[in-house]
């Protein structure tokens, strides 16, 4: 099922079933090996599906089932069946929950006790009990809270105290106070204060020339300056440009050489999305070069909201639920949400604007 | 998965690939569920150590096992270790430490990239007290930080261990010293210069404010002697540019002294390769500064504007943001309409 044109175009026929016949692929070695991050998978397998307008291909039911099952007494929830509750599968969690509108099936206030218990009084989070700290657990807390409509149940000003302690000399940001920039971090640092509204402490310009500066000669991104040659990675196509778009600089670089390079990191003989052109692809992969595509607009899939890495449309559905019918996530005990700042309101502009954004080369 | 090439196999060699596979499946589930079977039962001990040791080896990113090995260690040892405990060369704690060091070790010989290994690298080092091992500590992130200058995992525990072992800022700087000489494009080392530098020349009291930032002012002036050297060996490696626009703005420069100074090295550059982007680059922006220090000429500022108009030729693929320059300040693109 090669695409017919000359030019190329997204396989999405091939990556869907190549998404499921990896989700399903139980007795692979990768699939075992993976098993500590089962619930992160169904997050980057699902909502890759649904940016292909193929959700339904997974059994909700079943899937919801199974994230459920993941959640620990303490009220986190843990990568696998019977593994331990930590920071990254609770998002994990949430993020599916919300995917299939079934957050309502989780209760909300216990899952948000788990993440306050996890804040230290720098403001920083851990990312479990056992204390490791980075600031892509601050992100976790912070979206996961921003999913539930449930900010107030952390401390965010002191969680983007911290984050902001965090910022190099070169505007970007590092999983700690000291630690250096890169792309990934950058993109959960400027994530958590796009959440907890307080982009504007951000160095925008200085940042967004760094971020512009990844884009490699053949137009795919790297994560830090010039770290091996040729080191551009389908990966990087999600964080530095979800954290341009948070800037609103994202035409920065050449979004169509990008878009030649996540193409040319296809597999055309059995789906999926690799890393680098000529590689294996997976799943994470598939769903983060989808997602590089979601962010120009290109290939027809749909609008992502950059802050969240969730469909628009699903971030759409859920803050209309939570302003209607705040009681269904705040279940029973339900103080008003905090309105800190303008929490969201930069990522929800956003998604506004790739919607404007002329399609260019739809598939024709 | 990253790095991993797809061959193209004939069917009977992929079948035999997926065999080995599925087989390579089995075994490492078998130890997951041993491992996972001990803590179940509640044994929290050296077998359980040795069922925890099988899995990570597979697979060193599998945190909910080195969790269990945290839950033996403490059960066998104490939720934390006494100092005199830990400091008896023959003790068991010492013996225990050692242990996880040269497992952590060994994991990331396999993945020098591992989270949960670093991780508990890190918490052994604390909970076992192990100040006899920080000096070789130092020294491991020192090789491995040879074998990939880039792992800022190391980077992050050597900060870790330099904390704990009060090793001084200055002799850090000495090490970054060495690490940028020997490959300029070594951004990791310039990213903690940037934080070395403001560290040791802060004023411990408030009445030193003055003589400090006069040291700190000596350092940056230094290091742009530094960069020189990077730039006239290497002028397209973006890393010491990014440093170079972070040390101007460090200095604050008010007059124009400086600025032209600076700017005269960079024409100089430019003049040897006028189609290089980045002193070109770096030429702009001093020009700019010396335009917001209200110091810029008509000549200079033709200049910027000539410098970011080559940019747009030279560099298309950032175009937009040379532009944006142009357009005085590079601030966010203007909003559409929904």
């Amino acid at each position: 099922m090669k695409a017919v044109a000359s030019e190329p175009a997204l396989a999405r026929a091939l990556h869907r079933s190549y998404i499921l016949r990896v989700s399903s692929d139980t007795d692979s070695f990768e699939f075992q090996v993976s098993e500590h991050l089962r619930l992160s998978g169904v997050y980057w397998g699902a909502c890759a599906l649904h940016l292909l307008g193929e959700l339904q291909s997974l059994d909700a039911a079943q899937v919801v089932s199974f994230v459920r099952s993941c959640q620990r007494g303490c009220g986190g929830f843990g990568g696998n069946l019977g593994h331990d509750a930590h920071m990254l599968y609770t998002l994990s969690a949430v993020q599916v929950l919300a995917l299939f509108g079934a957050l309502h099936t989780v209760d909300a206030g216990r899952v948000m006790r788990y993440v306050a218990s996890l804040q230290r009084p720098d403001g920083s989070f851990a990312g479990d009990e056992w204390g490791e700290v980075d600031t892509r657990f601050s992100y976790c807390a912070l979206c996961c809270a921003s999913l539930l409509g449930k900010l107030g149940d952390i401390d965010v000003a002191a969680a983007v105290r911290y984050v902001r302690a965090c910022e190099n000399f070169d505007g970007g940001y590092g999983c700690e106070p000291g630690g250096e920039s890169h792309a990934g971090q950058v993109f959960t640092c400027v994530g958590a204060l796009a959440i907890g509204g307080e982009l504007g402490s951000v160095r925008s310009e200085e940042l967004a020339w760094w971020l512009c500066e990844r884009q490699t000669p053949g137009g795919g991104l790297n994560g830090r300056p010039q770290k091996a040659r040729p080191d551009a990675d389908v990966c990087y196509s999600w964080w530095v440009l979800s954290a341009m778009c948070l800037l609103r600089r994202d035409g920065w670089i050449d979004g169509e050489a990008l878009r030649r390079f996540i193409l040319s990191c296809q597999d055309e003989e059995e789906g999926g999305i690799a890393d680098k052109p000529g590689d294996l692809p997976d799943v994470f992969h598939t769903f983060f070069g989808e997602r590089g595509e979601s962010i120009h607009g290109t290939d027809g899939v749909p609008p992502i909201d950059a802050a969240h890495a969730m469909p628009a449309s699903v971030m759409e559905q859920l803050r209309a639920e939570q302003a209607l019918e705040p009681s269904r996530t705040l279940r029973g005990a339900s103080p008003p949400r905090p309105r800190r700042g303008r929490p969201s309101s930069v990522p929800h502009r956003r998604l506004q604007r790739a919607r404007a954004a002329p399609r260019r080369r739809q598939s024709s | 998965m990253h790095n991993v090439k797809k061959k193209h196999l004939s069917a009977e060699q992929a079948a035999a690939k997926r065999l080995e596979n599925v087989q390579r499946a089995a075994s490492y589930s078998a130890l997951s569920r041993a491992a996972f079977a001990r803590r179940a039962a509640g044994l929290w001990d050296a077998a359980s150590l040795e069922a925890a040791a099988r899995v990570l080896e597979v697979n060193p990113d599998m945190a909910p096992i080195w969790n269990f090995r945290r839950e033996c260690l403490q059960s066998l040892h104490g939720a934390s270790v006494p100092p005199d405990a830990a400091a008896e060369p023959a003790g068991a704690v010492r013996a225990a430490c050692e242990a996880e060091l040269a497992l952590t070790q060994a994991c990331l010989g396999a993945n020098p990239k591992s989270y949960p290994v670093w991780y508990h690298r890190t918490w052994v080092l604390t909970w076992g007290g192990c100040g006899w091992a920080y000096a070789r500590e130092l020294k491991l992130t020192t090789k491995l930080l040879s074998l990939d200058e880039r792992n800022f995992h190391c980077w992050t525990h050597r900060r870790f261990v330099v904390q704990l072992s009060k090793v001084t800022a200055e002799a850090e700087l000495r090490f970054t010293t060495q690490k940028v000489e020997a490959n300029f494009s070594n951004y990791s080392a310039w990213h903690y210069r940037s934080k070395l530098l403001p560290a040791m020349h802060a004023a411990a009291d408030p009445a030193a404010t003055a003589a400090a930032s006069g040291a700190l002012r000596a350092a940056l002036l230094a290091e742009l002697e530094l960069l020189r050297n990077a730039f006239f060996t290497a002028p397209e490696d973006q890393s010491a540019w990014f440093y170079h626009r972070w040390v101007l703005s460090r200095l604050r420069p008010t007059g124009g002294g400086l600025l032209r100074g600076e700017a005269e090295v960079l024409r100089e550059l430019r003049d040897v390769e006028p189609d290089a982007k980045w002193p070109l680059a770096a030429l702009a922006h001093a020009l700019a500064l010396l335009g917001e220090a209200g110091a810029a000429t008509e000549a200079e500022a033709a200049e910027r504007e000539a410098a970011l108009t080559s940019l747009c030729g030279i560099d298309p693929a950032r175009r937009r943001y040379y532009e944006a320059s142009l357009a005085g300040g590079a601030s966010a693109e203007p909003e559409e309409a929904a």
